[in-house]
C-alpha cells in the first residue's frame, strides 16, 4: 500500500483540503468501501424515488457493489487506488495492465493502463433534482490523473484506455483530451476512449 | 511501491533474442516485458480456471481454434 | 494554511477546471460495472439483483432446496433458478404471489421489490441495506441472517395485510 498527499476541493467553501491518495489497496479495503457507500446509495435511491426523478437522470453507478470486485484485486495485473479524506473513502478506481492494448495507430498493440472501474462516493454525487451538490469535488479527476501516472510508471508512457458511461463522455473527451475510438458492442455499446502517449504528455503538463 | 526481491534468470540465446525483440517492438524494458508476460499468464490461467475458454479467431478464414493454458 | 503538507498531486487550478467539467457531467464513472449491469434503463433491471438475492435467502432460511420451494409454491424449478441466478429475468405477478405465500412474505411488498410496481421508499431502503450486507456464500451466516430478518421485518411492518 502506498500513500501520498493530494488536495481535493471542499464544495462548501471551495477550500483545498488535504487527502490521501492510496495505491495498492487490498480486497478487504473494497469491502470497507462498500460498507461506507451502500447506506448512502440507499438514501440517494429513497430521495430519487420520493421526488419521482426519471430513471435517465439517476446516477448510472447507483447499484454498483465494490465487494463483487474485490476478488479481482488478487491478480497481478489489477491495481486498486483510492482517495481517503475525513476518514472516509471518497473515490475508488481499479485498473488493469495486461488485458487491453492500444488501438490508436501510432502505438497500436502496445500495452496501456485500462481503467476498469472508477467511482466517486455517493455523498459526492451531483444530482440537482434532489438538491445534491456533493461534498467534495475533483475526486474522479484525481483518480484518472493517477491512472495516467501509473501508465508512466509501468513504462507505457501514459497510455490509458476506458469505456465511459454515457454521462461521462464529455469529461473524458473534452476534459482529459482522450480520443473516442468507437462503440463497443461487447460492452453494452459504451464508447471506448484512449489517451495516446502525446495526449498523456499534454494532460500531465496541464496539471503541473 | 511494494518491496522487491531479486531473481537471476538463465536464458538461452533464442530466449534472450525473443525478449530483446519484444522489448523493441512493444517499447518496453526487458523487465517490463517479463512482468507483462507473468501478469498475462496469471490472468489467462485464472479465467480458464473459472471455466472460460481462450480462442484465437481468424476473421478472414472464419476459423476459431481453442488455446488452452495450464 | 501552515498545516498543509506537500501536495504531490496536480495543481489547484487544474483541479478546479477539471472539477467543473466533472460537475457538469454529474458523474465520471468508467465502465466495467455499468456494462455488467446493462445500460438499458429497464424499469425492473436494478431490482432483479435484490429480488433474486431475497428469494434465495428466504428459501435457505427456511431450509428449502429449489425443488422443495418450487413444489411448495407451485412454480417451475427453472423459473426459480432463473430468478435467483439471473439479473435480467422478470418474474410474472403470479410467480411473485406464489413465492410470497410459500415463503411467508407480504405479496404486495415482494411485488415492489421485484420491480413490478412502484417501490415505497421504506421497502427500497431496507432492500438496499439488506443487499449490501448479504454475501454470495453457500451458507447463511449470522450476519446474513440478521440482515435478512431485518429486511423481512420491514416487509411485515409495511404489510397491507395481504
Amino acid at each position: 500500500m502506498s500513500a501520498s498527499v493530494v488536495q481535493i476541493i471542499r464544495r462548501s467553501d471551495e477550500a483545498s483540503v488535504d487527502a490521501k491518495l492510496l495505491g495498492g489497496i487490498k480486497p478487504t479495503d473494497l469491502l470497507v468501501v462498500e460498507g461506507e457507500w451502500a447506506p448512502e446509495r440507499s438514501v440517494v435511491m429513497q430521495e430519487l424515488l420520493q421526488q419521482g426523478v426519471s430513471r435517465d437522470k439517476w446516477p448510472q453507478s447507483l447499484h454498483w457493489d465494490w465487494r463483487k470486485k474485490s476478488p479481482q484485486l488478487k491478480l497481478l495485473e489489477s491495481a486498486g487506488y483510492g482517495i481517503v479524506c475525513d476518514k472516509r473513502w471518497q473515490g475508488v478506481m481499479l485498473t488493469k495492465t495486461a488485458s487491453h492494448f492500444a488501438m490508436l495507430d501510432k502505438d497500436k498493440g502496445k500495452p496501456l493502463v485500462y481503467v476498469d472501474y472508477l467511482e466517486v462516493a455517493p455523498w459526492n454525487w451531483v444530482i440537482p433534482e434532489i438538491g445534491r451538490e456533493g461534498e467534495f469535488r475533483g475526486i474522479g479527476s484525481l483518480l484518472f490523473w493517477r491512472a495516467v501516472k501509473q501508465s508512466q510508471e509501468e513504462g507505457f508512457y501514459g497510455r490509458v484506455g476506458l469505456h465511459a458511461l454515457p454521462q461521462s463522455e464529455p469529461f473524458y473527451e473534452k476534459g482529459c483530451g482522450m480520443t473516442p475510438v468507437g462503440r463497443d458492442a461487447s460492452k453494452q455499446n459504451l464508447l471506448y476512449f484512449e489517451l495516446s502517449r502525446q495526449q498523456a504528455e499534454r494532460f500531465l503538463k496541464e496539471g503541473d | 511501491m511494494a518491496t522487491k526481491r531479486t531473481m537471476t534468470l538463465n536464458l538461452t540465446d533464442a530466449e534472450m533474442n525473443a525478449l530483446e525483440e519484444l522489448s523493441q517492438k512493444k517499447d518496453l524494458s526487458k523487465t517490463a516485458v517479463l512482468r507483462q508476460a507473468l501478469r498475462l499468464f496469471q490472468m489467462v490461467d485464472s479465467r480458464i480456471e473459472r471455466g472460460e475458454k481462450l480462442y484465437f479467431e481468424d476473421e478472414a478464414k472464419k476459423e476459431k481454434a481453442e488455446v488452452m493454458v495450464l | 494554511m501552515s498545516t498543509m503538507k506537500e501536495n504531490t498531486g496536480p495543481s489547484r487550478k487544474w483541479l478546479v477546471r477539471m472539477a467543473n467539467i466533472e460537475d457538469s457531467c454529474r458523474t465520471i464513472s468508467a465502465g466495467g460495472m455499468a456494462a455488467d449491469l446493462g445500460m438499458v434503463a429497464h424499469v425492473a433491471g436494478e431490482s432483479q439483483k435484490i429480488f433474486g438475492r431475497l428469494i434465495e435467502f428466504a428459501r435457505r432460511a427456511k431450509g428449502l432446496t429449489v425443488e422443495q420451494l418450487a413444489e411448495r409454491a407451485d412454480v417451475d424449478v427453472a423459473e426459480i433458478v432463473d430468478i435467483e441466478r439471473h439479473d435480467d429475468s422478470i418474474p410474472s405477478p403470479r410467480t411473485v404471489y406464489q413465492l410470497a405465500q410459500a415463503l411467508n412474505l407480504s405479496p404486495g411488498k415482494l411485488t415492489e421489490v421485484a420491480g413490478l410496481s412502484t417501490a415505497r421508499h421504506e421497502v427500497s431502503a431496507a432492500a438496499l441495506r439488506f443487499a449490501a450486507r448479504s454475501e454470495p456464500t453457500a451458507t447463511l451466516s449470522q450476519a446474513e441472517r440478521e440482515a435478512f430478518e431485518e429486511f423481512v421485518k420491514v416487509l411485515v411492518e409495511n404489510s397491507d395485510g395481504g
